[in-house]
């Protein structure tokens, strides 16, 4: 990434909305905690405070090093060999996202797909053109992820006022009905899934404003906008919504408003936008970090090298790898958002304090 | 063939070391016949030169033109009756003193001292007055080259507003400007283009709103121009772009005085080229793509009533046979049911697969478009009924195509001309859809349109996003986007280009009003 491309802190709200809103939609309650509907409500609400703690580490390191991304200061403070394992470690991470979310989309469609469409075709279509946007930037994405921000909570608000006569009260028990136990595992459940906090280290340089206050914003607004997705879910389905696979899917195809008859297909279209800009990111930001560890000119091979390698372990795992092995798994992605969120800019703020008492020492 | 290593690497060095620096000047001989024979050689044995020898003022002299580009009759009278009768003045620069002040005593006269001057002013219909002795020539302009009337511009018509277009000759263009802009900030800067051709080039700009940035940028690309012949805009245009992939052009183009004044008055620029009435504007933003001059003539209402049928005609144009295919295709389903039923009814009743039904249909229509705009008027207008009848008729009545894919047809081609702008990029795109919708469904068309608005956000021209006011958002500017506000409320917060969201041009502010800080 070119440093004199900067994206508004709004952009980078809505970059971040946008590729954790791609997750929510088709987030499955295969394996997530035990309390589904009204304490799932409040768990959401209770992201807020988790989400502002976890930043608390990039923060601290941000207005120490003055915001120069985790990757450009790991360069400085851990040296060449630090850096690049650092951008080996962020390159990975990205492409593993973005093969995630082909599993994600492999698995949505092998629910919605029409049986004359040839699946690997489609995501051939989807990685080419995925790695085709990543090319054109991170202002492009940002400014497209906008557009898609709105179109996605327009239909958000369509979509619960649609389904507002629908909506039985008997539904929304009280939160505390099993006790606060279930409220705080949803809360945490939650947090591995918004994987956008681990790259927020990445993007800082890039974020021109008051970063930490968007990423405020982007906190409060992602509660507002689970907590309407889930209120549609819970109120149209109850507790079935823990039986099936995309809650937020199923709920929405009961919807029929008028002469819309498909609603869901209006919910796929904008559910695929936003993946779609939310895989683009992720390549983006792999691509940038493949410039940073070997030439800069050779974006093409790393679309070509990166593109691949997600297509063909995505076809390849699309049959074996079991919708637990996708959806479950909490642990694996616990830690490395810890890794990448705690650990790494702790590991860098320390060193740059340790760094500075011995240049005090020396002097 | 290239290697597999070039494929990926950047061609930039290869292309520094092709560009060759231009040759030195040649200047003026002092001696006449050295100078006639420079002439005669560099224009070979091309019969339009014509160089009258005399003897005027007890000196040796030569008068040079162009046959065709010049006034024969006025230079007669104006030059070579004067001339004729001028006593000795005892000396050659004396006797250039003396045409300079009496002879060509004229508004357009020029002093000049190299010969590729000399051979760039004779071929814009300039005599010059060479005399033995004196090493510069002097040039008076005598241009009498027929030119084309001012009439009504063709590609931007209005029910309101001027009816004057832009025609071929660069000076009746400047002039048609500057009648409607009577201000001295207005600025025309001219250039030439193309190393042979030496095509005029002007730009216009108003000194105080333009960005300083902008127009160094846009200067530097035209002089830097690789072209040996310029005949059209369009030639230049790629030049000025940023992103080459890019279907959408951050280059607009017009054909009318009063839209190029709106334009130059918002702090862009005017790229007129000499030969065509087209004249490059930039930068343009995509939005400016759905405004025309009669939004602006008529009530607000109105106004936006007709942008919100540009915008929607855009996506019929562009998306509909593409959803049409991946519905009738994939998800049939989705129809109501009697226009499901019709649908296979038509489905049944034709060869070809949807798809390719689709492809052909508009394959077809594209050709008889082309056919009916280069054919002379009335046969045009011939192909055309042929074409009507061939597919609208009796192509269904063949059972070759199905009657709702003839609607689709008529529906896409009419929402495409609406805005003429887009003609093109709607058409590929088009063809694009069609064949997404054909394999990939809805999802197909969803992942296009999804990869074309982030196309589309990467288009940029010096910072400034094409994309611009919806992304990055300004609420203010918005009131000239999906809506038209009324002169009173848009009068208030004038529109400068380079201080829209996400430029990075606004520390060269001017104009009436420049802060519009925009509400991201």
């Amino acid at each position: 990434m070119n440093k004199n491309t900067q994206i508004s802190v709004s952009q980078f709200v809505c970059l971040l909305l946008a590729s954790r809103l791609a997750t929510a939609m088709t987030a499955s309650p295969a394996g997530g905690p035990a309390g589904f509907g009204s304490s799932m409500l409040v768990s959401m609400a209770l992201q807020i405070p988790f989400l502002l703690l976890l930043f608390l580490p990039l923060w601290w390191f941000s207005r120490r090093t003055g915001r120069s991304g985790t990757v450009d200061d790991a360069y400085v403070l851990l040296g060449k060999p630090g850096g690049a394992a650092v951008a080996v470690l962020y390159g990975l991470l990205c492409l593993m996202i973005v093969h995630a979310d082909l599993l994600r989309f492999q698995a949505f469609v092998s629910v919605a797909l029409s049986p004359d469409m040839s699946r690997t075709v489609l995501c051939a279509a989807l990685v080419i053109g995925v790695f085709f946007a990543a090319s054109c930037g991170l202002q492009a994405i940002a400014r497209a992820a906008g557009v898609a921000v709105v179109v996605l909570l327009a239909v958000f608000l369509f979509t619960f006022f649609s389904l507002l006569p629908d909506m039985k009260g008997i539904h929304f028990l009280s939160p505390l009905y099993d006790g606060a136990y279930p409220i705080l595992e949803g809360a945490l459940y939650e947090l591995p899934r918004t994987m956008e906090l681990a790259v927020v280290g990445m993007l800082l340089p890039y974020v021109r404003g008051n970063s930490s206050k968007g990423y405020a914003v982007w906190t409060v607004v992602l509660a507002a906008v689970l907590i309407l997705m889930q209120a549609t879910v819970t109120g149209e389905l109850g507790d079935f919504a823990a039986q099936v696979r995309f809650p937020y899917y199923t709920a929405v195809t009961a919807a029929d408003v008028g002469i819309i008859q498909r609603m869901d297909l209006m919910v796929i279209a904008v559910w695929l936008m936003v993946l779609f800009i939310k895989m683009a990111f992720y390549a983006m930001l792999y691509m940038s970090c493949a410039q940073r560890l070997f030439s800069k000119k050779r974006k093409l091979l790393y679309a070509f090298a990166g593109g691949g390698a997600v297509l063909l372990s995505g076809l390849l795992l699309a049959g074996t790898a079991s919708r637990a092995a996708q959806e479950t798994a909490f642990p694996f992605y616990f830690i490395i958002t810890g890794l990448f969120v705690v650990a790494l800019p702790l590991l860098l703020t320390l060193t740059d304090l340790l760094r500075e008492r011995r240049a005090l020492r020396a002097r | 063939m290239p290697s597999v290593k070039g494929f990926f690497r950047s061609p930039g060095k290869s292309r520094q070391q092709a560009a060759a620096p231009p040759p030195p000047p040649h200047p003026l001989s002092l001696s006449l016949i050295d100078n006639l024979v420079y002439l005669r050689a560099q224009f070979s044995v091309s019969s339009d030169l014509t160089i009258r020898e005399m003897e005027a003022g007890g000196c040796r002299l030569a008068i040079v033109t162009l046959e065709g580009m010049v006034d024969r009759h006025t230079i007669a009278d104006a030059v070579l009756l004067p001339l004729s009768q001028t006593p000795d003045l005892g000396g050659a620069e004396a006797l250039m003193d003396h045409v300079r002040d009496k002879v060509l005593a004229m508004v357009d006269l020029m002093q000049v001292v190299t010969m590729d001057e000399v051979i760039s002013l004779v071929s814009s219909g300039f005599a010059a007055v060479l005399a033995d002795g004196v090493g510069y020539a002097l040039l008076g302009g005598f241009q009498n080259f027929m030119i084309r009337s001012v009439g009504e511009p063709s590609s931007e018509m209005t029910s309101r507003g001027s009816r004057e277009g832009f025609t071929e000759a660069i000076r009746v263009n400047i002039s048609m400007i500057r009648r409607r802009m009577k201000t001295p900030d207005l600025t025309f800067e001219m250039m030439s283009a193309g190393k042979t051709s030496q095509t005029a080039v002007c730009l216009c700009y108003m000194r105080g709103r333009v960005s300083e940035r902008l127009l160094n940028d846009v200067r530097a690309r035209i002089r830097k121009l690789p072209l040996d012949v310029v005949l059209e805009s369009g030639y230049i245009q790629p030049f000025l772009e940023n992103r080459r992939l890019s279907l959408f052009s951050s280059v607009g183009v017009t054909e009318r005085p009063d839209t190029l004044c709106g334009k130059v008055a918002e702090g862009r620029i005017g790229v007129l080229v000499d030969g065509t009435p087209f004249v490059l504007v930039t930068p343009t933003l995509f939005v400016e793509h759905f405004q025309s001059m009669d939004d602006y003539a008529v009530h607000p209402y109105y106004a936006s009533f007709l942008r919100i049928i540009k915008y929607v005609s855009f996506f019929v144009g562009m998306l509909l046979p593409g959803l049409y295919v991946a519905v009738g295709t994939f998800h049939p389903e989705m129809l109501p049911f009697t226009l499901m039923l019709s649908y296979l009814k038509s489905d049944l009743s034709t060869p070809f697969p949807l798809v390719m039904e689709a492809l052909l249909i508009h394959f077809l229509f594209e050709i008889m478009r082309e056919a009916g705009l280069r054919f002379p008027k009335a046969v045009g207008h011939a192909v055309s009924i042929v074409g009507a009848l061939v597919i609208g008729e009796s192509a269904v009545r063949a059972g070759l195509i199905g009657a709702p894919m003839v609607i689709i047809v008529a529906l896409t081609a009419i929402s495409s001309f609406v805005i003429p702008s887009l003609y093109g990029p709607v058409t590929l795109l088009r063809f694009g859809f069609i064949l997404l919708g054909g394999t990939l469904g809805l999802y197909g068309v969803m992942i296009g349109l999804t990869l074309l608005l982030c196309s589309i956000c990467a288009v940029h021209i010096q910072s400034i996003p094409f994309t611009a006011p919806v992304t990055p958002f300004s609420l203010k500017a918005m009131r000239d986007v999906l809506i038209r506000a009324d002169w009173r409320e848009l009068w208030k917060h004038p529109f400068l280009v380079q201080n829209v969201v996400g430029s990075h041009l606004k520390e060269n502010q001017g104009g009436p009003d420049t802060t519009d800080p925009g509400e991201e």
